[in-house]
């Protein structure tokens, strides 16, 4: 069990949630003017880190939105979470 | 649906529980049942969603439909004696109340503009009230949320996990429940509701 | 139940004890009917009617007793109760006694006393750790040897039958969860409650108190059961503080999560009506105090498991708590204080103490005074070499020990005696600690494991925290209490801490075993003696996990609990490194078995998934629908007639008959089930333009087109009709297996991708109910149901939308056809669901309306060769589907540019094809292979596989498929062979035309 805070419906069980995947791939945003590289990189590339990782989840049994959440793949710790528009890693780097 | 006035069909709606439930006391009800459940039907449940934060334009509307204002804070509610508007999610809201008119027709004749998205949800979803001491306790096998009569206060509400379900649960009075669940689930749910409140004793109405 | 005539219980003693005597109870184990009082354990029961010998062990089937009084209970493992509650591996000695209960011993044949398996103990060198597998694992026929051994070792047996008890789950929520209520979790509650803090206490017994309920210590200068009254009372008039008994913790996990049992009615014989039998609790805290206690363990030295050895303060509690005499004449071996503390309270009940022997060679004057008074003799720095007897033990051998306590002095002295009992020191319950992603570290000064730094909120406390005086306890847990409930933000309040009468304490000398031959049992519960732990130490096996592995140390129901520290400890001895070096094994939950019953709760049977139902579901079980699942979904598969039997045979008839009715004349479906997806907004048109491959800018309102989603990585993902409402409404469809995912698809396409449109979308599934009405007739059924609006072609055209009413209904009607007939798709709000599909088959009934299900719908698609489920596998692209003209080239849209990689234009793609057997009559299987030459030698080249097919086509009169081949529609004519090697089917089929039914869609126009 995991513990997500969802940023408008507050702290639930991770159970009202779906695991969506790496939020650290943004999709181009000129699909035309992508090459091939960008294009297999979003699509297929995905690092396992070991330690901290921003992913999204949706929070599918509650408001329905899509939370970022910064989680430590070690310990399970939900270490911040946001909005898509948000980056987790940069305001957790900063704040430490 | 264009109807000009806001009548409603003569057939009477049946709803996903009618014809399935059997009223009485059933459980453990050696002496006042701790539990009361009644279906909240016919309802007319109308979705608003707008794509910023609500203009002024907007909360007027809702101002001169109802008589109150749209919650604006998560997980929260505001109601009248007859209707209720429920925050579910960004710029989303329910507005319910018992069905006396064609509620979606009404308030799309009030707004106009294409940056409000109105959806009629009056059939798609059931309500089932649950009240008796017992509620809290009740709701604490099925919602993984803090029911403290000093956390979830009167006209919070939650989207969760209801058994298994996801469902919308409101609170209208200190042990007074709604919960929202989606129609095809209703069945399902009451019998859930009916198991879990076996032991403190329960009146179905 | 039993006769209430009140049998000798000959070890009770007359007075003393939290037993109620004015209620006997009677209970049978083994079937022999004996007696005890309320307020008894199973094990204090058996003690009080001197049944000793309780079990046989794992390996070895040696005669075993009750070893200790608590949790950790290694050998007392019984079968509680019978017939389908019967509950294998249940502790004797955590079971309240009932009236009626049965318990039977485990693990021997025929009985207790005449076990064939005996054997194993003679011939005991050979069974050694790694024994089973070194000796059969390399001959053939392990399987053979596998279910002999099996059956010879191993515990309990399982009941087959349904548990006729029911389960409950439920969540609880506090600021400051305490785990125990000992004098350390009780001194928390008290702290921390004052604060107005929301307390939750949860306690695995009926009685608060732990350690206190059965010492003699006193608090304040009053027994300290007076203590634990007035805390109790105190606690239970705060109205923010909850008291949960019978309530085990068995997991510490993730985000501060801590489950627990609560056993609402396993102290009764059968739950009382409406009542479950034990209840899951998920409890949420911000704080969590792990006050659970410590555990004693037992010393390591010959023949240290015969029934009548017991650990020292179980001894004690069975005395003190149970008025039982744990034996007649006792000898008392011990390492540091707590021997004495039994030895003085034995004999202060008049049992016999003999001697106390201690291998430290002092102690403080408070002890040896005490025991003084007493007549009972000290034999200091010595230890107990070896024990005897059978059945129960009749003396120990005592021989004085070396300074370095690696060898004992030749001469040896015999006591007789029948209880022995040992203390080798406490171990903190540091189990859930560890669940929370703690690491304990060595603590020498008490030779035991303790809480090292925390990894979530979790606040070891008092004993299990390696603080074992009892104004350490209460000192640690008031302090924890005020500390944890001002960290969140409640204020301070006044307290004081009582004062107790212990005396000062010796410091423990730790013994992990003693010299001597013989087998010296380390775990007594899997049978690793020390001479397994030598062994897995000179084969390389030197690490505490490896060890775990290779001799089972720790590995039974007990989890290790008396005996891993002991186990490590020897592994570090033989090593030559200390203990902290060497390390613990980790623990895991859950603390103590869990039956599956509470995990399962009421989500079993039908009740495992929950059952989503159509808005007109009344009405097909009223007409004889055979019900299939579809996800949640329940949809009907097919319709049974006037009483006929659910057979193959009448399926088949049923399927026939609704397929000819609907071709021949109309019939109508419920699809209610396919997902509804509302769409508004200023930029809705450009949304759908991006989801979609096919261009919608220039679709006219009032107008329906087919659409296909495809994934980021261009594979098919979904496919429906989607209608234009107005300017900037539509009403999206979807398969109603992929309703969940395209909704969060398109919210994630909204909400992460393109946050600037204007799109608002929700699910409006269960808003509509929605029936197909196909057939040649299909127009004039349901212009006979409609209120005023013309139906002609002129005014609704294929693909057309319209807005009615039926008897004031308002419905949305979109002439759509799946299953190439004339048809049309009627919504209705779902309340009405039920009422509109009656109306359509009452005026239906002259035009012979039949109604259809899945399997007749599947068929007349296949029959039109349109795509579904098995096409749309999550492999296959647009053009391996023939669906290449929904491509539009003048656009972006999710899934556009991987289209274009090499693989997926590779000719040699497999593409889809329609197949016919070639005899005309062979079913095909769905999933076959395609083959060119069955005989081919292995690996034999694929040509694809079988996607769907329809084993009867009551239109073409033989079976029909799908699949998808390489070469696709270039191999038409030609005949390949399905096989599924599995099942041994090879069949030649033909390829043909997907289109297996009006090529040219003239159908489609009635």
């Amino acid at each position: 069990m995991i513990r997500i805070k969802c940023p408008y419906c507050g702290l639930r069980d991770h159970s009202e949630f779906n695991y969506i995947g790496d939020a650290t791939k943004l999709r181009p945003i000129n699909p035309e003017l992508a090459n091939d590289d960008e294009w297999f990189d979003y699509i297929y590339i995905r690092d396992n880190p070991r330690g901290v990782h921003q992913e999204y989840w949706q929070h599918i049994s509650g408001c329905r939105s899509y939370v970022k959440v910064l989680r430590d793949t070690v310990t399970h710790e939900v270490l911040k979470t946001g909005l898509p528009s948000d980056d987790l890693l940069f305001s957790y780097e900063a704040e430490k | 649906m264009v109807d000009k006035d806001y009548n409603l069909p003569s057939i009477k709606r049946q709803s996903a529980l009618d014809g399935q439930i059997e009223s009485g006391r059933f459980g453990n009800c050696k002496t006042e049942p701790g539990i009361f459940i009644e279906e909240n039907h016919p309802l007319s449940i109308v979705q608003l969603e707008t794509r910023e934060p609500p203009q002024k334009d907007f909360l007027n509307v809702i101002q001169n439909l109802f008589n109150f204002d749209v919650p604006l804070a998560p997980n929260t509610s505001k109601a009248s004696d007859k209707t209720r508007i429920i925050w579910t999610g960004p710029n989303r809201w329910l507005i319910v109340e018992p069905e006396t008119r064609d509620l979606t027709s009404l308030i799309k004749s009030q707004i106009k503009e294409t940056s409000f998205s109105i959806v009629d949800l009056s059939h798609a979803r059931s309500s089932i009230g649950i009240d008796g001491f017992m509620t809290r306790d009740l709701l604490l096998k099925g919602a993984a949320i803090d029911f403290h009569p000093e956390v979830f206060l009167v006209d919070h509400c939650v989207q969760t996990t209801f058994f298994n379900l996801s469902a919308l649960i409101c609170c209208l009075d200190e042990n007074r429940f709604n919960i929202f669940i989606a129609r095809g689930f209703a069945l399902d749910l009451w019998q859930k509701v009916q198991e879990a409140a076996e032991e403190f004793g329960y009146e179905t109405l | 139940m039993f006769s209430k005539k009140n049998k000798q219980q000959i070890r009770r003693l007359s007075s003393g004890g939290l037993i109620d005597r004015s209620k006997p109870i009677g209970f049978k184990f083994d079937g022999k009917p004996l007696m005890g009082y309320v307020g008894d354990t199973l094990a204090s029961a058996l003690l009080a009617n001197n049944v000793k010998l309780v079990g046989r062990s794992f390996k070895y089937h040696r005669p075993r007793g009750i070893y200790t009084a608590g949790t950790e209970e290694p050998n007392a493992l019984v079968a509680l109760r019978t017939d389908a509650r019967t509950e294998p591996n249940t502790r004797a000695t955590n079971i309240e006694l009932f009236d009626g209960l049965e318990a039977k011993s485990q693990n021997r044949w025929p009985n207790l006393f005449l076990d064939v398996m005996q054997i194993n103990n003679l011939a005991g060198p050979l069974f050694t750790a790694g024994f089973y597998y070194k000796t059969f694992m390399g001959m053939p026929g392990w399987h053979f040897y596998e279910y002999f051994i099996r059956k010879a070792a191993g515990m309990g047996s399982t009941e087959l039958e349904r548990d006729p008890d029911t389960y409950d789950k439920k969540n609880a929520f506090c600021d400051i969860l305490i785990i125990g209520g000992g004098p350390t979790g009780l001194s928390a509650a008290l702290s921390a409650g004052r604060t107005g803090a929301r307390v939750l206490i949860i306690d695995s017994s009926k009685l608060l108190g732990g350690q206190l309920i059965w010492e003699l210590d006193q608090i304040d200068d009053k027994p300290a059961l007076q203590w634990i009254e007035s805390a109790l009372k105190e606690l239970n008039e705060m109205k923010n503080v909850t008291i949960a008994r019978r309530t085990t913790a068995f997991g510490y996990y993730d985000s501060n999560v801590v489950n627990a049992i609560e056993s609402v009615s396993d102290h009764l014989p059968t739950p009382e009506p409406h009542t479950v039998r034990q209840r899951l609790w998920q409890i949420r805290a911000q704080k969590v105090i792990i006050a659970t206690g410590a555990t004693e363990r037992p010393l390591v030295f010959s023949n240290n498991d015969r029934p009548g050895i017991m650990l020292a303060s179980a001894a004690r509690r069975y005395a003190n708590q149970f008025a039982v005499k744990p034996g007649n004449r006792a000898v008392i071996f011990a390492n540091n204080d707590d021997g004495y503390k039994t030895a003085v309270n034995l004999a202060e009940k008049g049992i016999d103490v003999r001697a106390v022997v201690d291998s430290r060679t002092y102690v403080n004057e408070f002890w040896k005074t005490k025991l003084d008074e007493l007549g009972v003799e000290l034999i200091l720095g010595s230890a107990v070499i070896n024990t005897h007897g059978h059945f129960g033990l009749t003396g120990v051998d005592i021989a004085s020990l070396s300074s370095d306590q690696k060898s004992t002095s030749s001469q040896s002295t015999f006591i007789s005696a029948d209880l022995l009992a040992i203390s080798g020191g406490w171990s903190p319950n540091v189990h859930l600690y560890c669940h929370a992603g703690g690491r304990p570290q060595y603590e020498a000064s008490i030779a035991a494991f303790v809480p090292g730094l925390r990894s979530q909120s979790e606040y070891p406390a008092g004993a299990s925290n390696g603080a074992f005086s009892l104004i350490d306890c209460i000192t640690e847990g008031t302090n924890c209490g005020i500390q944890l409930a001002t960290e969140l933000g409640f204020s301070k309040t006044i307290f004081s801490i009582p004062q107790t009468d212990e005396p000062s304490v010796t410091p423990i000398k730790a013994l992990w075993r003693i010299p001597g031959k013989g087998k010296k049992f380390v775990d007594i519960q899997d049978d690793v003696t020390e001479s397994d732990i030598k062994l897995a130490h000179q084969e390389g096996y030197i690490s505490v996990e490896h060890l775990k592995r290779y001799t089972t140390l720790g590995m039974g129901t007990d989890q290790g609990k008396t005996s891993n520290m002991n186990g490590h400890a020897i592994m570090a001895e033989e090593r030559g490194e200390a203990i902290e070096t060497v390390g613990t094994t980790m623990f895991r939950p859950p603390y103590i078995p869990i039956a599956m019953g509470p995990l399962a709760g009421r989500d079993i049977g039908q009740s495992y998934s929950a059952k989503r139902k159509s808005a007109i579901h009344n009405w097909h079980h009223e007409n004889g629908a055979i019900f299939i699942d579809a996800g949640q979904w329940l949809r009907p598969q097919y319709y049974l007639r006037n009483g006929e039997a659910n057979t193959t045979q009448n399926m088949d008839l049923a399927i026939t008959r609704e397929v000819k009715g609907t071709r021949g004349n109309v019939g109508m479906v419920d699809v209610s089930t396919l997902g509804k997806i509302d769409i508004q907004g200023a930029d809705s048109s450009e949304f759908l333009n991006r989801i979609y491959t096919n261009g919608w800018t220039k679709l006219a309102i009032g107008k329906a087109r087919y659409g296909l989603m495809l994934r980021e990585d261009g594979i098919v993902f979904d496919d429906g009709t989607t209608s234009r409402l107005s300017e900037h409404h539509y009403f999206m469809t979807t398969t109603t297996s992929n309703a969940a995912s395209v909704l969060s698809h398109m919210e994630y396409c909204l909400q992460v991708h393109w946050p600037d449109l204007d799109v608002k979308i929700s699910s409006i599934t269960e808003q509509w109910a929605a029936m197909a009405i196909a057939g040649p007739k299909s127009r004039d059924v349901l212009q006979k149901t409609i209120d005023e609006e013309d139906l002609s072609d002129e005014t609704l055209p294929f693909m057309g939308v319209k807005q009615i009413s039926i008897d004031g209904i308002p419905a949305l009607i979109f002439r759509i056809s799946f299953s190439g007939e004339l048809a049309y798709e009627v919504n209705v709000p779902a309340d009405y669901g039920e009422y509109v599909w009656r109306r359509i088959m009452e005026k239906g009934t002259t035009d012979n309306i039949i109604p259809y299900g899945t399997e007749a719908m599947a068929i007349m698609r296949i029959e039109k060769g349109h795509v579904a489920g098995g096409e749309l596998d999550g492999r296959t692209t647009p053009d391996d589907l023939g669906m290449n003209k929904l491509i539009s080239s003048k656009k972006e849209f999710i899934g556009r540019r991987l289209l274009q990689r090499d693989g997926f234009l590779d000719p040699k793609r497999p593409k889809l094809v329609g197949l016919i057997p070639t005899d005309g009559k062979s079913r095909i299987r769905t999933g076959s292979i395609l083959v060119k030459d069955p005989n081919a030698s292995l690996p034999m080249p694929k040509l694809g596989h079988v996607s769907s097919g329809a084993y009867l086509s009551p239109t073409l009169k033989h079976p029909i498929s799908l699949g998808l081949i390489t070469g696709g529609s270039k191999r038409i004519g030609e005949t390949v062979w399905a096989t599924s090697p599995l099942h041994g089917e090879i069949n030649e089929v033909k390829i043909v035309d997907p289109v297996f039914y009006d090529k040219q869609g003239e159908r489609l126009n009635g």
